[in-house]
This record gives structure tokens, sequence and C-alpha cells, in this order.
């Protein structure tokens, strides 16, 4: 076998680690009767017994970047890097060297196989992660699972030197985000040319977006707060595109509809770019004629996708309807006025949701100052009357935090940090956060990265959160900071 | 802790002895034998039909290749390059750049490397030559590409890695910090404007207000309750996620293309909508979902009415409509779908019927043709129903359907001659009728004669 070959192995291997890590989010929403609970634990056991054919157990520990099963470094695959990387990173974080899988667990029921993966999402606030959920397993009995701990014969070795996580996904959401945004500036050009645009270039783009959301990357989410004042329309719609897959991603959609919805929200604000610029500048009250040209965009955009964009009559019709749809409002009072009743499709209330959010949270002629994440997500909630379909709008808010990714944060005496990456346990006020330093240019810089729902002795929480702030005040671009 | 380093080799398996020096290793000679297969399949795919002998084997013989490597090598990886394919190293397939290479087609879509895993199946080898045969020749206007069209298949055992840098570094460098959240500082204007509209839209909060503090989500009274997702709450939203199809979006364009229809005033709008919905009756047809056809067609009437009274700039785009969707072709497939009326529901049956009446009146004589092949009375009775429509406005049809050998098509007929009292009409069609072979055909038309004093 060559070298670089793909063993048997390497399939359920993967298999085995990727259920693990999509069976951590969607136990977070789902119960574990939940189809899309029961597919992954069907996965996880289906992998877990070709692994343990002829031997007594399955050993996956985690060492310099690599998983190793049974000793035997687990080859990357580009298709699977992504999300092995991300499930390093889970384990890591919470300082879990490994675990080790028996061949009870073809007879665990799926309840047990749900709590262990509770007790990982769990165990992030624990002092001693590993030794807490070992405790946890034993006092329950569970059979099928043990874990590791980080004294457990585990050394550097030589002939496996160390290296760096290799961390090429860490340059790709900003690549996606540019390509994305280069594909969208094309695609307006077209337009503006009264020519007919082809996907193929979108289209990949939103793939590749897609592929890295999927591995369940909070980085594309940082990339979504990347904000420039004076080209709104195109960062806007790239930002939609990432908050409504990365939605879209949590509540279960294909991914081939992933695709479709992201194509429809990079689209949802086509039909601006007929608008006239006086009206889009307009810093005063628009009068009502202007505003029903407003209102008319969301029609121009299903239009521009109809008459340009070059692809077959049911693609065409799945990109235009929630393009169409975005301001509606989840009652049908918003516009345009519709001459029938029908809900708007799920693509279209998650994009209403997404588009709501980020234009909140921007700063535009009518609201020069933008509001924090929290404060945005709050309005939503209490001010958002029908507005906003309160499922897609209640899963939006778990996907995000309270305290969404780049929201400055005053720790009181313990300084500013800012939120990196989603809270690691069911408490979604306690993100995690990186601590901001002052540099000697007048700017910040990032500090160590903190869970603050980490508990001192005491038992209280070792930060408080005193206050919240979009990072503009701090003059900060988020995706400058946390990739 | 178990000791796995080595890998099972199946009994049957090759020495493991490095070749002599000029033979090639039982490894590459296989994925020579898979490449091959490949090749010749990518090429031969489409030239016969599916269930064709030729393709049956070419299929059978490719993913026996393929999976004969498999089982005992792993995964079958090759490296794509501008003319050729390589493996470990060295090529494993060459030929001039163009359509008919391979190696080439795939080149140009991106694609750097390509791996079949152990596992294929004939469905994903069939799914991939569908995809390299629609895609080898490049459109002037793709709406898609290879790479596209092989990620939405999602082919378990297939995987490639393919470039998404579609533009140079310059094309789309983002300058991240040059980006300014915020208006420039002597930018005019209030910090909060108010707009028209209402819910979330209208509510405006100035940063400096007691409002903008106290409006965060963190203050929500029972947070953590409200946050919870509960049993129902996670049954409603899969509920709709699985009830988010593209069937949907289809019934909801079309209503989006009417609204266009009646709002928009130029011509090349109503040519895409019109487009649009001619491509999705056609498919409402084809699928013998008519009700939907039917609403798109009784729709376009309405509309045409308008464009005659208001819009005459849209009457091209009518006309092009109805040129399309009256072919002959497309009336034949309606009246093919009538011997599977037994299994259509009534109210689709009552929207074909609808669907024929608004049709010209030439389609009456397809149908008078074709009534032989009706065996349900219902559907008989509605066939008849149609014609007697056109034949009161169509001496033509009326005539052809008159002379049917069908005896309750004839008597129908009679009946819309007695009903239309034309004196000249009797004297034209009737008279011979007098010496038909069916009793009831000629006592009808005794009746008709002497009720015009023709005898």
């Amino acid at each position: 076998m060559a070298e670089e070959g793909y063993s048997a192995e390497i399939l359920p291997a993967e298999q085995l680690l990727q259920a693990l890590q999509s069976l951590i989010s969607m136990v977070k929403i789902y119960q574990a009767n939940n189809q899309l609970v029961v597919s992954g634990i069907n996965q996880l056991v289906k992998a877990a017994q070709v692994l343990l054919a002829g031997r007594d157990w399955v050993v996956v520990h985690l060492e310099n970047g690599r998983f190793f099963i049974n000793d035997e470094k687990l080859l990357r695959r580009k298709g699977a890097a992504n999300i092995l990387e991300n499930f390093y990173t889970f384990l890591s974080d919470r300082r879990i060297p490994g675990f080790r899988i028996m061949p009870a667990v073809a007879t665990a029921s799926p309840e047990e196989l749900t709590g262990f993966v509770q007790l990982l999402n769990s165990c992030g606030d624990q002092s001693e992660p590993a030794e807490w959920l070992e405790m946890r397993l034993l006092e329950t009995g569970v059979g099928w699972i043990s874990i590791l701990q980080v004294d457990e014969n585990i050394q550097a070795r030589k002939e496996h030197p160390p290296e760096e996580l290799e961390a090429p996904g860490r340059r790709y959401p900003k690549k996606i985000y540019a390509y994305t945004l280069r594909a969208l500036r094309e695609t307006a050009e077209t337009i503006g040319e009264g020519k007919r645009f082809g996907m193929r270039k979108t289209g990949r783009m939103i793939q590749a977006m897609v592929e890295e959301i999927s591995s369940q990357d909070s980085r594309m989410l940082v990339m979504s707060t990347v904000r420039e004042y004076s080209d709104q329309i195109f960062f806007h719609s790239v930002n939609v595109a990432i908050l409504a897959i990365q939605l879209g991603r949590e509540l279960g959609v294909a991914k081939d509809a992933l695709e479709r919805l992201g194509t429809c929200a990079l689209f949802h604000d086509l039909g601006k770019l007929t608008m006239p610029p006086e009206v889009l500048t307009r810093a005063g009250v628009l009068s009502e004629a202007e505003f029903a040209l407003v209102q008319q965009h969301s029609l121009d955009s299903a239009r521009l996708i109809l008459q340009g964009m070059v692809a077959p009559v049911a693609r065409k019709a799945a990109i235009m309807i929630p393009a169409f749809e975005h301001h509606l409002k989840a009652d049908l009072s918003g516009y345009p006025a519709l001459g029938w009743r029908k809900s708007p499709s799920l693509s279209g209330r998650i994009i209403a949701v997404a588009d709501a959010y980020d234009a909140l949270t921007s700063a535009r002629v009518y609201r020069r100052k933008p509001m924090s994440g929290d404060r945005a997500l709050g309005l939503m909630r209490v001010g958002g009357g029908n507005a906003f379909d309160p499922l897609v709008l209640k899963a939006f808010i778990r996907m995000l935090g309270v305290y969404p990714i780049g929201t400055l944060l005053d720790l009181g005496g313990g300084g500013t940090a800012m939120v990196s990456r989603s809270p690691l346990t069911d408490d979604l006020t306690r993100p995690r956060a990186v601590l901001l330093c002052s540099d000697d240019q007048g700017g910040v810089s990032r500090g160590e990265e903190v869970n603050l729902a980490e508990r001192d002795a005491t038992g209280e929480h070792r930060y408080r959160i005193v206050g919240s702030a979009h990072p503009s005040v701090r003059n900060i671009q988020p995706a400058q900071l946390l990739i | 802790m178990n000791d796995v380093t080595a890998v099972d080799v199946p009994p049957d398996a090759p020495p493991a002895v490095p070749p002599a020096a000029g033979l090639k290793s039982a490894e590459i000679l296989a994925a020579e034998k898979a490449v091959a297969a490949i090749m010749t399949g990518v090429k031969n795919f489409g030239v016969f039909a599916p269930e064709h002998a030729s393709t049956i084997n070419m299929l059978q013989g490719v993913l026996r290749a393929i999976t004969q490597y498999g089982e005992i090598f792993g995964s079958l990886i090759f490296e794509v390059e501008r003319q050729s394919l390589v493996f470990q190293g060295k090529p494993i397939y060459e030929g001039p750049p163009g359509d008919d290479n391979p190696a080439f087609v795939l080149f140009r879509a991106g694609i750097s490397r390509f791996e079949f895993a152990p596992g294929l199946e004939e469905n994903e080898v069939v799914r991939f030559f569908e995809i390299y045969n629609h895609y080898r020749v490049m459109a002037d206007e793709p709406d898609d590409d290879l790479v596209s069209a092989l990620w939405r298949a999602g082919l378990p055992h297939i995987f490639y890695e393919a470039s998404y840098e579609l533009w140079s570094e310059a094309e789309t460098a983002v300058d991240y910090d040059a980006l300014s959240a915020l208006a420039p500082a002597d930018s005019d204007g209030p910090e909060v404007t108010a707009r028209p509209g209402k819910g979330w839209e209208a509510l405006r909060v100035e940063s400096s207000s007691d409002n903008y503090r106290k409006v965060s989500l963190a203050l929500l009274p029972n947070l953590n309750e409200y946050c919870a997702l509960s049993q129902a709450e996670q049954e409603t939203l899969l509920a709709m996620v699985a009830e988010d199809t593209p069937a949907g979006g289809s019934e909801a364009a079309v209503r989006l293309m009417f609204m266009l229809l009646a709002r928009e005033s130029a011509a090349p709008v109503h040519e895409a909508a019109l487009g649009f919905l001619q491509e999705v009756y056609l498919n409402f047809l084809a699928n013998r979902a008519f009700q939907r056809a039917y609403f798109i067609l009784d729709n376009i009437r309405k509309e045409a009415m308008v464009a005659k009274e208001s819009k005459p700039w849209a009457l091209p785009a009518f006309e092009k409509f109805y040129g399309v969707v009256l072919q002959p072709e497309i009336i034949d497939s309606l009246v093919a779908a009538w011997p599977h009326f037994g299994a259509m529901g009534a109210m689709e049956v009552k929207a074909l019927g609808a669907i024929l009446q608004q049709l010209p009146a030439k389609i009456a004589a397809q149908l008078v043709a074709q009534f032989n092949k009706v065996e349900i009375p219902e559907a008989q009775k509605l066939f008849v129903e149609i014609i007697v429509q056109h034949a009161r406005r169509d001496r033509e049809v009326l005539a052809a359907a008159l002379h049917s050998e069908v005896e309750q098509l004839t008597l129908a007929m009679l009946a819309v001659i007695r009903e239309l009292n034309d004196r000249n009409l009797v004297e034209q069609l009737l008279p011979k009728f007098r010496y038909d072979s069916r009793s009831q055909v000629r006592q009808e038309t005794m009746r008709i004669l002497a009720s015009h004093n023709i005898y």
C-alpha cells in the first residue's frame, strides 16, 4: 500500500469521528428519538463495529494535532479535514486526550449514547473535564466507552515529531468571503450591462461556503461580522448568506438545499441595484413614495433573477422565491402585498432573520451607530412582533448565543474581551472570548482565549459580564482579530 | 493495547515482493485496468440506451475493475493534470487536450485529484458518467459546471479535490484593515432617523438612551426558559425542513409570475415571465399535474384578455406562449393521458377536461381519433362533453365526430345538430345516416329530418 494510500479503515474512522461531531450539536437541539439523532447514532455504532472487528476495543487518541486510531495516525483526507480538525479542537479545548470504545457499543441504548454526548457538551466548564467525564460514566454504569486520562501512556514520539495543527482551513474563510464578494460583484456588473449571468462561479463559491460551514467551523461565522459602510449591499449580502447557511445547517437542512438557501441569500438584495441612489443614500426621512421604491426591491430581486439567471426553471424558482419573500414577514403583513395567503418558505423566513440581524448590527444612513449583537437580538425578540417566525428566530439565537461572535464584552475589573466562539455549555450567555490587550500604537491585540462559563472554586463564574458593545466602538473588525 | 500495525492481507493477494526491474507491480496493473475501464466508460456512456447489453456490460466492467482494485489496495486515487492522469507519480492515461480527453475535462473543471473509494456502487458510476457527459463540452454561458454538479450529486464513494480559486489574488483581494464599519466622521445626518413602516423596522433606539442598554437579549426575563427548545418545537422545526421542497417553490413561482405580469409594464419582463410559465406548464402536463397546469392556462387567458385591452405591446409574448403550448405534439401528449384516466383523481380529470376545452377546436379532431382508446365510461362521457363543446362552434369538428364509428359519439353529434336547429346543416350532413347500420342512429336521424320536413 502506498504511504499516503487510504486503508479500508479510513472511512469508518472518519465516519465515527464525524458522527460524534454531528451529534454534539444535534443533541443540543433535538431529543434522543429525533430521526437526525437516531441517524447519527446509527452511523456512530456502525463505524465503531467496523473498527472493532476482531478487537477488544478501539482507541482514539489525540496527539500533536492529529487523531490516532489504535496508534495509527489517521491520514488527513481533504474531504474530511475540516470536520476532523474541528472535532480535534473541540476535544483539545476540553483537554480530553481521547477515548476507548468497547464492543458494548453495539448494544448501548440511544439514551446512553446521546447521554454521553450530552456529558461531552457539559464538561467544558469543569476544571478537569476528562476526569469529570470518566467519573460520570462510571457512576452511570456506561460500559461502551471510557475516557483516556491525560497521563495515560501518551507521550510525544520521535517518529511523530510535533507538527503545527495544519491550519489551511484558517485561510479559507477569508478567501471564500473575498471570492463570494467578487462573484456577487461580477453578477451585479453583468446585470448592469443588461446581460444574463451564469451561475458557475457563484455556485462554486456558495458550495465552498456550505462545505466550510458544514464542518461546524465557527470561523465562517466570524466572517459574517465584516462591515464596510460604503459598500453595504455587497458585504451585507455575503454576510446574510453566511448567516442563512449556518442557520439552515443548524436546522438540519440538507447540503444541496443549503446551496440554494445560500444563493437566495446572496441575491436577496439584487433589487437594490436598480433603486435610485439618492433613495438608498438618503439620511433623512423618506417620503411615502420613496419608501414605496424601497418596498419594490424584493420584487425587483426576483425579477432580476428571472430575467438574468442562466439556470433551469426549477432552480430559478427555488432562488427567486425566498429573495422575493424576505420582507413579507411571517404573518404576511410586510411587503409586497400578496394577492394570496401563503406563508413564506422556510428559506424566506431564514433570510428574513439573517437580513434583519445584519442590518441592525450595521451602520446605515438612517442609523449611524450599529447595535451590538445582543441588542439586535433583543430588539428582534421583543420588538419583532410577527415579523419573524418565532422558532426560526429562537434557533438563530441558540446558534449565535446571546452575545454573538464579535461582540465586545466589558468584564469589569477583568478587562475587555471579544466573543470568539459560541458557548461550550447550554448557558448561551457564557461564550468563549479572547481578552483584548492594548498595544503601543493605541490599538488592540488579541490575548488569551477564555471560557466565560468557567467557574471558580466557590462555584461563581470566574468572569463577570458587565456590559456589551459593537466592535466598531474600538474600531475593530472581528475577522482581523479572530482569524 | 492492541497492536494493529499490519494490514490484514487477503489470502489470495499476490506475495509482497518488490517487482523485478521493468515489471509493474500488481497495484499498478490493477490501477491501469481500472482507469482503462473508466476511460472506456466515459467515452461510451450514452452511446447505447441504458438497458442495452453494451451499456450494462460496460458499467459492470467499470465497477468490477474498480472494486477489484479497492478490495486489495483501498481507494483508487489519481492526480489530474492537463493531459494526463497520474498514479503514484507516473502517467496512467494520456491524451491531447480537448473535450475528448477525460483528463483535460477534469483538469479544466479545476479538479486536481480524484478518488474512487471502496464500496463504490453502480448507480454512483452511472451518475458520474451522466454528469461528466453533460459537462464535457463547455457551454458559452455556463449555468453550472462539472464540479458543482458532482458536489450536488453527493456521491458517497467518489471524492475529488478541486480548486475554487477562480480568480487571481489581485482580483479578489480585500483589505480588511481598510474597511470601515462606520460612516465617515464628517458625514451628515442624525444618529437615528424614523422610517415609515411598522414593527422592528420602525423601531429606532439611540445608543445614548437607556433603552439601548435595556434592549439587550441578556436582560430578557426567563431567558433560559425562552432559549430551550421543547419536543414539540423540535418536531415543528423538522417538519418545516421536510416541507421546504423545490416543488413548493414552483407553485409559489407561478403566482409570482402572475404578479409580475400584473404589475410590470415592460415587454422583456412579460417575455421572461411567460417563458417561465410556459416551461412550468409543460412540466406540469408531462407529470399529469393537470390542476396546476389548468391554473396557469386559465390565468394566462385572463392576462391575455387584459393585454388585448390595455397592453398591446405584451401581445407578442402571449402569442409566443400559445404558439408553443398548442403545438400538435403537446396536444398529442394530453390526449395520450386518457388511458391513465383510471389512475387520476376526480379533480385532475376535471382539470384535464378544462384544459382541453380551452384549447382550439382542432384538438377535437385528435380527440375524435383517440376516442376508441378510451374505455372507462366516465372518461368517455367527459370526452364526449369536450367534443360537443367544440362541435357547437366548429362544423368540421361536428362532421368528423358525426362520422365516427363510435355510436355514442355519433348520437352526441346528432343531439348537437338537433340543438343547432339549422336546416342547411341538416340537409348537408344527415341524409346518408338514414341508412346507417346502427338502428338508434337511423331513428334519431329520421326524427331530425322529419322535424325539418325533409323526407
